[in-house]
């Protein structure tokens, strides 16, 4: 007879953790393992030997020449600062690389950008950094934690000091890092805009809301563009030089006319790619003297072939693949030298290359070999990204990853399956050199042939976690419904794309010719969707209700009274409304500030050249010059540990009347009589311990506990989250950004769901205080979904996707259950299964808990082991306690039977 | 509450069921076997009624079910602080008083009642997400034990164009399956040994009706019928065993077995039970005695599939 499931899974609570039966003792290890090509593999072996570093270069370069220019045209005075920063970076060339270059020197090398926000990487004695505590701006650095593994920096050793918890800084650099910060003391993005956020009546709720970290960060200080699609198609097009000689076209046509701003622009275009140019051409230098002096053969070759390469691309257009690769990535890093960037995704990048490679194909210049090989390198260099923002940002909201999202799939202009044979390659590169970036998605639509889908679930067997299964149509109507406004067409919806880890992004279609042929290829035309309200715990906002505007944490007030007696379930909801849209409100006023600030003061040169329609309008991206800028959002987070605990609230308190509210305020100041997660070092509901005062509490807990839960298609608590996301997707269109447009609902939890879940007490869920919240917003609390996969389907689509930017499941599936031919068929059902009821993206960890939980206990056993955190990969020990102990603890889907 | 024609006593329900027939499954538990297999790695599938689960490192003797229970089934043994409960009181308890006093989740219960249209509910939502070729699949125990109730699901499934396949034992009377063949497409027929003697010492019963049924049903046009063994080391792997159950599947006309390797997890639950294993935990079939017995039954012409390496 089959196997029932094992009961001897359930922890101390009650919870269930695994569905169905486990086959084996032993731990599973992956099914499938590949190998990269020998180059590629000693260019990963020195990638893992190297620790995250500062270099302090660019910014060095930037401030001088920025104070230099003092009282020129900001946009002017930036572009220079730029310029002079890339003329300066010392190139750098590592053996083997076929592509080349990087952020800094350093392979995996990064820095501040002062000039947007400087306290966070001073000491903490330092007055910069103090002055931001008290403004609630370092709140959520407080509370979050860092993977203590792999190449995070988190304490100073020797030579080497830690700065902002994850990078590793030269002592003999600090002088200049701290004259570098000091420079931008009143100067800055943060302190200029601070001063106007001030004059927001309410500005005094939105420090004590940052404070308690009702929110994670301020987006215009810390990460002001991202999470969008970048577009190559005018380098890849015109090349440098063609793209200086339009703007030089330009300059003559509208200086001394009116709307002169353009005029700037323009030049401020010229300025910044000549900085490009001179690093690219620094780079052609230094490949010409590594040729030099090289005494092997094979490598004076390639660096010779590097150096005509670069030579090349400084000023012209791709002449092949290698070429056009090239140039995608140096434009890639130039935009995220220029600006502190989190999620700038080459989109769909095997669409966007298909020409060249197509070209270099028929005519046997290029095979598939040598294709995996440049792939490969290509994967390297985007895993090197470093993004250096504070430690609440990098560790707590992004732990430590890019999120340079490339997708497959998708339909093409004609609404054609858009599925190429380099995007098979693509995806073979990415199992053969696993490695955290790009993350792969695949847009999965009807219309896609069965052998690129069974090529993706393959590669999602390798348990690497990618590529995230994003369903096609959905983010379609999302576009549609979102950019109507904007002259969104059907046909240009289809060029749209994820950016970041899971923000859908519109784009647009723009055509190459090559050979006499016509190709149309599809890259991004809106801004970040990085900007807006930026992670609000929604779980936090319930239990402020609860606790009537006081933050029970902190001790803090944080709200006047909502003035309810809280004697009905509606007036929980009402009073839940009320302080979430007054949080909404007050961050979003206070955003848009800091993001007018952004443009001002550091206006985007090079995101905005790239991006359609900026150069032909003359208009930088701040002064709406893209295409489509509705992409300001509101981003929650715990959103299933709200409703679960709404659900509680409603059952227990006001229909069963099963104990008052008073009973549970005393259980939850109590922690339902469990230690606080900190005392137990684990972050995860499974591992706390009980108090001997636990028996107290023990009726509570177990109601709580037993309430109807989110994720088991159970209609009393599907219908609450179906009010939940309906209520929330419609109520973020009544706040406006800074350019006049409606914001939206944007459903991801990125890493948040770990510091967001350590402020917040237990809640009425029976979640305990400070545990991590659920990952996600489509995936259930760990080991409350006990009805298996189907069930939780069913209510992840009790409400309509489109709704929203995104949303997002993460399974853990052992991988006995999807194990052999058969099982890999079987995993493409259930994909597709959820695809067609509208789930707008679900991924999985195809891993054994046990190998996770071996990996905690011996990290240095496990350096290159990746798994899906939410809407992104990453190497298991450059992750949070926090994070890994909700991942341990998912519920994990074994085959059954 | 108890209307036995109209509902069925289920255990669990398992969606995205990969290895239990071809495709998708959604898999359901029905609880009651006319065997007992030593090795039986579902025990609580065995009786045909609610089974109170106790997990004793969770209970704190705290005497607040055996003041709930109106039977007295339940004491509590102070030295230890553990609940001491009477199988023999609780049997058939429907009441289950006491399981909703715990406060600490230390008493769950096995088993639950389900009318055809509750069931239908969840097969009809799981059949969204079966994808290509999945289907029902009926276990437990037996589901031939709730003859009534198996009958009406399959019937129900067969009309809504549900691929249905069922696990059995084999050990109902031939009436029984004939009622429900026209509804059955796959048929997971067990085989414990073939020596009567051998078969009543482990299961209880003499295996005649088993392999009369077995013949009977082989002879069927439209149902695949794929028989299972679970190899038991010392038990049912001798070289005549597998060889005469490879002429006996060779003369019923079938040509497919599926032969599981013994395991030991369902053993924890036999104490949730109050049960105790009785079978060696070292017991295992090693991966050479599998591709043994593979051999065997390949020298007879039939597809032998090893535990889950299967083409469905
Ligand atoms: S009520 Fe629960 S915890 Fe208390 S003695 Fe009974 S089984 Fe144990
Ligand atoms: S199952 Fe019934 S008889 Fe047994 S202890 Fe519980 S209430 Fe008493």
């Amino acid at each position: 007879m089959p196997d029932n499931k094992m009961n001897d899974d359930v922890d101390e609570c009650g919870l269930f953790f695994q569905y169905g039966e486990r086959k084996s003792k032993d731990v599973k290890g992956r099914e499938i393992e590949k190998k990269p090509s020998q180059r590629v593999q000693k260019i990963r072996d020195l990638y893992f030997k190297t620790s995250s570093s500062v270099s302090m270069e660019f910014p060095h370069w930037y401030t001088r020449r920025w104070m230099e220019l003092e009282g020129d045209i900001p946009i002017i005075r930036r572009a220079e600062a730029i310029k002079s920063a890339f003329k300066h970076l010392t190139p750098a060339i590592f053996p083997g690389e076929l592509l080349v270059m990087g952020k800094t020197h350093y392979l995996r090398g990064s820095y501040p950008m002062p000039w947007l926000s400087g306290s966070y990487f001073m000491s903490k004695e330092d007055d910069m950094y103090k002055e931001a505590l008290e403004a609630g701006k370092l709140s959520a650095d407080e509370v979050t934690k860092w993977g203590a593994g792999g190449g995070n920096v988190t304490e100073s050793v020797g030579n080497i000091l830690s700065v902002a918890g994850k990078f590793g800084l030269r002592k003999e650099e600090l002088p200049i890092l701290i004259r570098t910060a000091k420079a931008w003391k009143n100067r800055s993005v943060e302190d200029i805009g601070s001063r106007y956020e001030k004059m927001v009546p309410e500005y005094k709720e939105k420090e004590s809301i940052m404070r308690s970290v009702i929110c994670m960060f301020d987006s215009g200080y810390t990460l002001p563009q991202g999470r969008e699609v970048i577009n190559y198609y005018y380098p890849l097009k015109y090349g440098i030089d063609g793209i200086i000689d339009y703007c030089k076209d330009k300059i003559g046509e509208v200086a001394g006319k009116p709307d002169m701003d353009r005029l700037y622009f323009y030049q401020a275009v010229v300025i910044g790619i000549e900085g490009i140019k001179s690093w690219i051409l620094n780079h052609a230098k230094e490949a010409r003297r590594l040729a030099e002096k090289e005494h092997d053969e094979k490598q004076r070759k390639e660096y010779a072939e590097i150096a005509e390469i670069m030579e090349w691309i400084s000023s012209k257009p791709p002449r092949t693949f290698r070429d056009a690769l090239q140039i995608c990535w140096t434009f890639h890093t130039a935009v995220l030298n220029e600006d502190c960037i989190s999620g700038m995704s080459p989109g769909r990048l095997g669409a966007i290359l298909y020409p060249w490679w197509k070209n270099d194909m028929d005519n046997g210049t290029l095979t598939k070999e040598s294709t995996m090989e440049l792939l490969e390198c290509m994967r390297m260099k985007f895993t090197e990204l470093d993004c250096f923002a504070s430690m609440g940002v990098v560790g707590g909201v992004l732990s430590g990853n890019t999120f340079n999202n490339l997708c497959i799939g998708g339909l093409d202009k004609n609404g054609q399956s858009s599925a190429n044979e380099l995007e098979m390659l693509i995806l073979e590169s990415a199992m053969t050199c696993a490695t955290p970036q790009p993350t792969l998605s695949i847009l999965y639509d009807e219309k896609l042939p069965e052998d690129i889908l069974m090529k993706s679930v393959e590669c999602t067997k390798t348990g690497t976690g990618y590529p995230a299964w994003i369903n096609n149509q959905t983010a379609m109507e999302f576009i549609m419904n979102n950019y109507q406004d904007e002259g969104m067409t059907l046909e240009e919806a289809r060029s749209w794309s994820i950016g970041g880890c899971l923000e859908s992004s519109a784009g647009t279609w723009l055509p190459i010719d090559l050979d006499g042929k016509e190709y149309w290829i599809p890259g991004g035309a809106g801004t970040a969707t990085s900007v807006g309200v930026h992670f609000i715990g929604v779980p936090k906002s319930l239990e402020l209700v609860l606790y009537d505007g006081m933050d029970p944490r902190t001790g803090e007030r944080v709200f006047p009274s909502h003035g309810y007696k809280l004697d009905t379930y509606e007036e929980v909801w009402e009073a839940f409304q009320k302080y979430f849209r007054e949080t909404v409100k007050v961050l979003c006023l206070c955003n848009n500030i800091q993001h007018d600030a952004w443009r001002k003061i550091t206006p985007p040169v090079i995101n905005s050249f790239l991006k359609p329609d900026c150069l032909t309008n003359g208009k930088d991206i701040g002064q709406m010059g893209s295409r489509y800028n509705t992409t300001f959002n509101v981003e929650t987070c715990g959103g299933v540990n709200l409703v679960n605990s709404l659900a509680s609230l409603k059952k227990n308190v006001y229909e069963e009347k099963l104990f008052t509210l008073a009973e549970l305020k005393n259980a939850i100041d109590n922690n339902f009589g469990y230690k606080h997660a900190d005392e137990v070092g684990s972050y995860s509901l499974t591992e706390q311990k009980k108090s001997p005062e636990a028996k107290k509490w023990a009726r509570i807990h177990k109601l709580c506990l037993n309430a109807p839960k989110y994720g088991n298609d159970d209609p009393y608590v599907d219908d609450i989250f179906e009010k939940w996301e309906s209520w929330f997707c419609d109520m973020c269109h009544d706040y406006t950004s800074l350019y006049d447009k409606p914001l939206y609902a944007c459903q991801i939890s990125v890493s948040t769901h770990g510091p967001m879940g350590a402020v917040t007490l237990a809640s009425a869920d029976g979640r305990l205080s400070g545990t991590t919240f659920a990952d996600a917003s489509m995936s259930a609390y760990p080991g409350t979904d006990r009805n298996g996969p189907y069930a939780l389907f069913n209510s992840a689509t009790c409400w309509d996707h489109s709704k929203s930017q995104n949303t997002q499941l993460n399974m853990k599936i052992h991988p006995s259950a999807v194990e052999g031919r058969e099982g890999a068929r079987k995993l493409l059902e259930l994909i597709r299964a959820y695809m067609r009821r509208g789930g707008f993206h679900v991924q999985f960890n195809i891993v054994d808990s046990r190998m996770l939980k071996d990996a905690q206990a011996n990290p240095d056993k496990f350096r290159g082991l990746m798994v899906r955190v939410a809407g992104f990969t990453q190497y298991w020990v450059e992750l949070g306690k926090p994070i890994q102990d909700e991942i341990i603890a998912r519920t994990e889907y074994e085959k059954t039977g | 509450m108890r209307d036995k024609d109209t509902k069925g006593l289920i255990f669990d329900i398992q969606g995205y069921s990969v290895h239990d027939g071809p495709g998708c499954r959604t898999l359901i538990f029905l609880k009651g076997c006319p065997l007992e297999c030593k090795w039986c790695s579902n025990p609580e599938g065995i009786s045909p009624l609610p089974q109170l689960m106790y997990y004793q490192d969770r209970c704190i003797g705290n005497f607040d079910c055996v003041k709930a229970c109106r039977s007295q089934a339940v004491c509590i043994d102070q030295e230890r602080e553990v609940a001491v409960i009477d199988r023999t009181i609780c049997r058939g308890c429907v009441d289950l008083e006491c399981m909703d006093v715990c406060d600490h989740n230390a008493l769950l219960v096995s088993g639950y009642y389900m009318t055809i249209e509750e069931l239908m509910k969840t097969i009809q939502r799981d059949r969204q997400y079966w994808g290509a070729g999945g289907g029902v699949t009926l276990s437990g125990g037996d589901p031939m034990l709730q003859y009534n109730f198996t009958r009406s699901v399959l019937q129900r499934c067969h009309d809504s164009y549900i691929h249905t396949a069922m696990e059995t034992s084999g050990h109902a009377p031939w009436a029984h399956f004939e009622g429900i063949l026209d509804y059955l497409d796959w048929i997971f027929f067990d085989i414990k040994h073939m020596d009567p003697k051998m078969h009543r010492m482990a299961t209880g019963v003499l295996n005649n009706t088993i392999l009369d049924n077995a013949k009977k049903i082989a002879q069927l046009e439209n149902i695949r019928m794929m028989f299972r063994m679970v190899m038991v080391p010392g038990f049912n792997d001798s070289f005549e065993n597998v060889k005469a159950t490879a002429e006996f599947i060779k003369g019923v006309g079938q040509g497919e077995i599926n032969i599981l390797p013994l395991h030991h997890l369902g053993s924890s639950k036999y104490k949730l039970l109050g049960l105790t294993y009785n079978f060696d935990l070292r017991t295992t079939p090693t991966r050479e005695s599998m591709e043994w017995a593979r051999e065997i039954f390949a020298e007879h012409s039939i597809e032998c599939y090893i535990g889950n390496d299967t083409p469905f």
